[in-house]
């Protein structure tokens, strides 16, 4: 685990927003629509780069494939995973509180 | 009659956006590629309506169905590949779509063409030491007979081409983490 957190964290927005989506399962394509629709169309991860960070996130164990659709893999977090999303949210909350702490509202 | 148009434009690997760029200008004129060949150079373009299209070129020698799959329910379709480039294309709209949208895939990319590099230039560098022994046993300047001084020569140069060419993907690789392109 503290080789994971050393890996992982503090993630990049791609890196956490993928391992978010995977609160459900889903498939590449599925992960890229959910990104975009939370995001409000601000985050629109590339096919290239979604594919590449699930094969990484699958050896590593944050995630498992719970399924096939096709040739589409479904993934899930997994608990190591799910873990390493909470460490980040509250990596990000101190941030927000530190920051308004010093006048940012 | 298809009217069709054949052109040959060369690249590096450290500036892809040279042919990305080419071939969305070639596209805005009604000019779509429809094949490639000989290291991703040559281009077979045929004449229809102009249109907005991303084109992308990536290094991915041993390409899985899974990821075609992926690629394809977003939008990109696979136009061509050639020594272990891809080439990839998608039609838009506004907003200019991207294959990769973090740097760490393409550095990933650049060290597995760096393996190759340094392989070559591994053997090239052993060609040289074989060049140079085979004449050990005579006087060094008698020894470089024409063809010996003019194998050692084209050597040479491809040694110091792949190393310019490892030091450009290195170079590459600085500037895509330091998200300085």
């Amino acid at each position: 685990m503290d080789k994971m957190i050393k890996k992982y964290l503090p993630m990049t927005e791609t890196a956490f927003y993928i391992l978010l989506a995977l609160k459900e399962p889903l498939h590449g394509y599925g992960i890229i629509l959910k990104v975009e629709d939370l995001t409000e169309g601000r985050i629109r991860i590339g096919p290239g780069t979604i594919y590449g960070t699930l094969s990484k996130m699958e050896a590593d164990g944050l995630i498992i494939p719970v399924g096939q659709e096709d040739r589409r893999k479904i993934y899930l977090q997994s608990s190591i995973g799910s873990d390493l999303v909470k460490l980040e949210v509250t990596r990000l909350k101190e941030l927000i509180k530190n920051a308004e702490r010093c006048g940012e509202k | 009659m298809r009217q069709t148009l054949k052109t040959f434009k060369w690249w590096w690997s450290w500036t892809p956006e040279v042919i990305e760029d080419y071939l969305e200008a070639m596209a805005m004129q009604g000019w779509k590629v429809v094949k490639v060949g000989f290291g991703m150079s040559v281009f077979h373009f045929e004449k229809s309506q102009p249109e907005k299209i991303r084109y992308c070129v990536e290094y991915n020698p041993n390409v899985k169905g899974d990821y075609i799959t992926l690629l394809g329910d977003d939008g990109w379709q696979l136009i061509g590949q050639t020594t272990g480039w891809l080439l990839w294309h998608k039609p838009y709209e506004d907003k200019r779509p991207e294959l990769f949208t973090e740097p760490e895939a393409l550095i990933e990319r650049n060290y597995k063409l760096m393996k190759l590099l340094y392989a070559i230039l591994a053997i090239q560098i052993v060609n040289v030491i074989i060049q140079l022994t085979n004449h050990s046993y005579m006087d060094t300047y008698t020894a470089m007979d024409g063809l010996g001084l003019f194998l050692l020569i084209l050597i040479g140069m491809t040694l110091l081409f792949f190393s310019w060419a490892l030091y450009k993907i290195k170079d590459h690789n600085r500037r895509l983490r330091n998200h300085d392109l």
